[in-house]
């Protein structure tokens, strides 16, 4: 009869089945990567250009900060994974849509005017102006903006090739920033980009704690070298749809009314860096990948960060006046100030902590210094 | 022997009794929100749901987002697990066999009858949830307000009518295929027993697995290979332009499950004595 | 042969239900195939129609080996196998109408035509339109059987066909399986039933513990053994006549030793005693049966055993 080997002969072609259709699917492995190209060259090309595309990304972030319900949708895109649609025709031509699963928040930017069509809310928000300093956002974090800013940030850090890849179908060549500063929370910056038209297809950034595990990478799922046509860049307000305008320099009043005192011109050795259009109370420290900010916090926000420390692992830090709490991420260092009027701060940067504390034990504990 | 079991399932009380409460689901959603116009806060309930007080077209999306996760699989459940497993049980797989009919066509059958017993469970979700939601919420604005008729994408902007019933259509065969996928397991598992039950809680067993894994980043290795990974992937049909990423992707590994699961069913049922 | 077997062998895991049977089973004859519950009857049946997979040896079905040539030998077989059964939630009808449509062969015209005379046949023509879950025992036997007639077979294969049937459908269907058989249908039939196989078949097997411990025509079973059963209404002059050759006696019946009851019937006439019943005694089905598989018997004969003849496998 030959049962037993006919059974057998059955389910070997199954297996063999299924192990093909495993196989195709992630055949991408065997193709062939991008060849190395001199670092440095890579590292021009992806600052000299904006290459128009379309494509959908995946940015994830591990950097385990506290909860801040005012800042959800920041810290959200620091500790989670984020899905981003880009659609860009030039550095001010663009759109952006963070996908969730059951609606998106899309980002039209045209002209120097920004929209916001959020489906959610059912409303278009139209924002004007724009501040020197803001929170990151999802159009932060695609892998050619968050490259040219990253990149940006180091220019005079040495750099070396790193083996190819395969991206989103397309071979891509791969080069490492090293930040030299001993004081920066970044151990490397790995960018690989396709090497005909300089678009970044993935970058990875780890911290000095374990500089093996990316702890912030974003990497194209499927991108397309073609600029995205005129009606994908226009927004349109569906009827029945609310519509409303806000001014960026909204924040600014916001901040005013904190009525916090100006930043010092140094701390903790670090120079103040001159922003245009000043934001009150808020000052930059610091150059390339170890800097850090100054903001100016409400009692809600420095209160929340304060408690939510002790959840994620903060440490006291003692200072003058007050109370101040500092959290260490892989790669962001939090220091909050609280319990002194017009003297609640946050100080946020990609420091080694003792930079940060040395900081805050050098802030005025006074409204006015 | 396809007719014959398309004739066999379209007179089972079961079959009827699955469609029936398929649709009972969204028809009792729409009648509570008609009558208290409490939608849930945007951003959180089911997908579309916010929308839908403001326009009933949409509901047909809402109404399959609701049955997606627990009522469809349920049924398919049922109805694929009885598959083999219930003829065994009634003694009919015998004189099936011995009629004779092939051992693979009466498994091609079986898995076709389960096909259409998805795509029409599917069908009359959306068409019944359509009419209950264009007469609970209406057309949505009126043509003056520039709204003739269309609905709002998730990205904003207005879908023409036609644009809604092309993505309809897609919508409607790609849920058909994730629940043909789950369909083809439920047949595997029917040719393992000859208990009708077992099998169907096998299926359900398969869902709830998987759908613990997706959320793990531990298990993200082998996320894109779990079934119900992709079954919220139509959502991106209601994007603009329309996101197919996901869709194809889904496609593949969905269909990849209907072939694999069918191939296994098709390996143990063909030399499988039958003692039943 | 219609049906032939040679060291059919089948083993659930450690347990063998059927071992190296040989079975043969000529065209044309009424088969009965004996055997107690768990004998490995059914699952001899379900190996020749290709239910379950022989472990080891050979079946030949119609002249061709089974399961390969299953898809062209099984539209000439009817089968009953461990009880009937249909789709609970349609009418009779309707189950033979799916079922004959189920498979190939016979064109659709004819199929309300076919359905009708098997219908017919087991007299169920005039059934109504109520779902067989509704069915009694015996009409869902009945209906069984239809399903088995539908095809017009050359070979019918029935398991325990007269199960639930009151004596009257017994009747009936001992009649139309004898009728099939006269129009050239070979009727093979498994029971633990020794008065049914006895009552129907020409040929018979025996089963016991998974062998075949007897394949044989019932004619060569039914041997002469060597005692006439002589009933006369003057019992005595007849002891005092055959002397020494009269085995028992119980009122006016006597046992005689001797094989030829013409001789006897002769000599008794010339001597003046009355004869009113006269006959060679022969094996019954049920002596050979509990000589054979005579473990499970808890039952003992008043006459001494009779050697088995020899020629049995």
């Amino acid at each position: 009869m030959g049962g037993p080997s006919r059974f057998s002969r059955r389910w070997v072609l199954v297996a063999a089945g299924s192990a093909a259709l495993l196989g195709a699917g992630s055949a991408s492995g065997l193709l062939p990567v991008g060849a190395d190209v001199p670092a440095g060259d890579l590292r021009a090309r992806v600052l000299s250009g904006h290459p128009p595309f379309t494509g959908l990304s995946h940015s994830t972030g591990r950097l385990g900060l506290p909860e801040i319900p005012q800042l959800r949708s920041t810290t959200a895109l620091l500790t989670g994974t984020t899905t981003i649609r880009s659609y860009r025709a030039g550095p001010d031509r663009w759109r952006v849509d963070e996908l969730t699963p059951a609606g998106e928040r899309d980002t039209y930017h045209r002209d120097g005017v920004e929209y916001v069509w959020d489906f959610g809310a059912d409303q278009l928000t139209t924002v004007s102006g724009s501040t020197p300093v803001r929170l990151p956002r999802p159009a932060d974090l695609d892998p050619p903006e968050l490259a040219r800013r990253l990149v940006g940030m180091s220019r005079t850090d040495p750099v070396s090739v790193i083996p190819g890849r395969r991206v989103a179908g397309l071979a891509a060549s791969g080069f490492r920033v090293t930040p030299a500063d001993p004081d920066t929370t970044v151990a490397r910056i790995d960018v690989w980009l396709d090497p005909e038209s300089g678009l970044p297809l993935r970058v990875e950034v780890a911290g000095r704690a374990d500089p093996g595990l990316p702890v912030l990478f974003t990497e194209f799922q499927e991108v397309s070298l073609t600029a995205p046509d005129e009606r994908t860049l226009t927004p349109s307000v569906p009827p029945g749809a609310g519509s409303v305008t806000a001014d960026a320099a909204d924040l600014a009043g916001a901040l005013r009314q904190l009525d916090a005192p100006a930043p010092p011109a140094r701390l903790a050795g670090r120079a103040l860096v001159p922003l245009e259009g000043a934001l009150p109370g808020v000052g930059l420290y610091g150059s390339g990948v170890s800097g850090f900010a100054l903001v100016p916090a409400s009692r809600g926000i420095a209160d929340r960060v304060i408690e939510g420390a002790a959840i994620a692992g903060g440490v006291d830090v003692e200072v003058p006046a007050g109370r101040a709490v500092r959290v260490s991420s892989p790669l962001l260092t939090v220091v909050a100030r609280g319990g002194i009027r017009r003297g609640r701060v946050l100080l946020v940067g990609t420091v080694a902590p003792a930079v940060l504390e040395q900081a805050v034990r050098e802030l005025p504990t006074r409204g006015r210094p | 022997m396809i007719g014959v079991e398309l004739r066999l399932m379209l007179r089972r009380r079961r079959v009827w009794l699955c469609w029936t409460l398929l649709c009972a689901l969204p028809t009792l959603v729409a009648i509570l929100l008609a009558a208290t116009r409490l939608t849930p806060p945007p951003g959180s309930g089911g997908a579309f749901l916010s929308a839908v007080v403001t326009n009933g077209q949409i509901f047909p999306a809402a109404a399959l987002a609701l049955v997606l996760p627990v009522f469809l699989p349920i049924t398919v459940a049922i109805v694929s697990g009885e598959a083999i497993a219930g003829e065994a049980t009634a003694g009919t797989l015998r004189y099936l066999l011995v009629r004779p009919v092939g051992r693979l066509r009466l498994l091609v059958a079986k898995l076709i009858s389960v096909a259409v017993y998805v795509l029409l469970a599917v069908l009359l979700v959306t068409v019944v949830s359509y009419v209950v939601g264009v007469l609970a919420f209406g057309f949505g604005p009126a043509a003056s307000l520039g709204g003739a008729g269309g609905i709002p994408s998730l990205s904003g902007a207005t879908l023409t009518p036609a644009d809604v019933a092309l993505r309809t259509a897609v919508t409607v065969g790609y849920l058909a295929l994730c629940m043909l996928a789950l369909g083809a397991i439920g047949l595997f598992f029917s040719t393992l027993t000859d208990a009708p039950l077992a099998a169907a809680l096998g299926v359900l067993a398969v869902v709830v697995a998987s759908a613990a894994l997706t959320p793990l980043d531990a298990a993200s290795a082998i996320r894109d290979y779990l079934p119900t990974t992709h079954w919220l992937a139509w959502i991106d049909l209601y994007r603009d332009p329309i996101l197919w990423t996901s869709v194809r992707q889904g496609f593949a590994v969905e269909a990849g499950f209907v072939v694999v699961a069918f191939g296994a069913a098709w390996a143990n049922f063909a030399t499988k004595d039958i003692a039943s | 042969m219609i049906i032939r077997t040679s060291g059919l062998t089948k083993r659930f895991g450690r347990v063998t239900a059927v071992d190296d049977v040989s079975l043969h089973v000529p065209e044309g004859v009424r088969f009965g195939l004996l055997g107690p519950n768990g004998s490995g009857k059914t699952t001899t049946v379900r190996m020749l129609l290709g239910l379950v997979h022989a472990t080891a040896g050979e079946i030949e079905v119609l002249g061709e080996p089974m399961p390969r040539r299953a898809a062209s030998v099984l539209p000439q077989v009817g089968a009953l196998v461990e009880g009937p059964a249909a789709w609970g939630h349609l009418s009779g009808r309707a189950n033979l109408r799916l079922l004959d449509a189920a498979g190939r062969g016979g064109r659709r015209r004819d199929r309300r035509r076919r359905v009708e005379d098997a219908l017919e046949r087991v007299g169920l023509g005039g059934v109504d339109r109520r779902p067989v879950r509704a069915y009694s025992l015996g009409m869902r036997q009945r209906l069984g059987i239809a399903a088995a007639l539908l095809r017009g077979p050359r070979l019918l294969l029935l398991d325990e066909p007269t199960n639930g049937l009151d004596p009257r459908g017994i009747q009936e269907m001992r009649a139309l399986l004898t009728e099939l058989n006269l129009g050239g249908t070979t009727v093979v039939l498994s029971s633990h039933l020794l008065s049914e196989v006895e009552a129907l078949c020409t040929q018979v097997g025996v089963m016991d513990s998974g062998r075949l411990v007897l394949d044989s025509p019932m004619d060569a079973l039914r041997t002469p053994t060597g005692r006439i059963l002589l009933t006369t209404p003057d019992p005595a002059a007849a002891v005092g006549l055959l002397d020494g050759r009269v085995l028992a006696r119980a009122g006016d019946r006597l046992v005689v030793r001797g094989e030829d009851a013409a001789s006897l019937n002769a000599r008794l006439v010339a001597a003046g005693v009355r004869v009113s019943g006269l006959t060679a005694e022969r094996r019954t089905l049920e002596q050979v049966v509990l000589e054979l598989t005579g473990t499970g018997s808890d039952r003992v004969d008043p006459h001494t055993p009779v050697p088995v003849p020899g020629g049995t496998r």
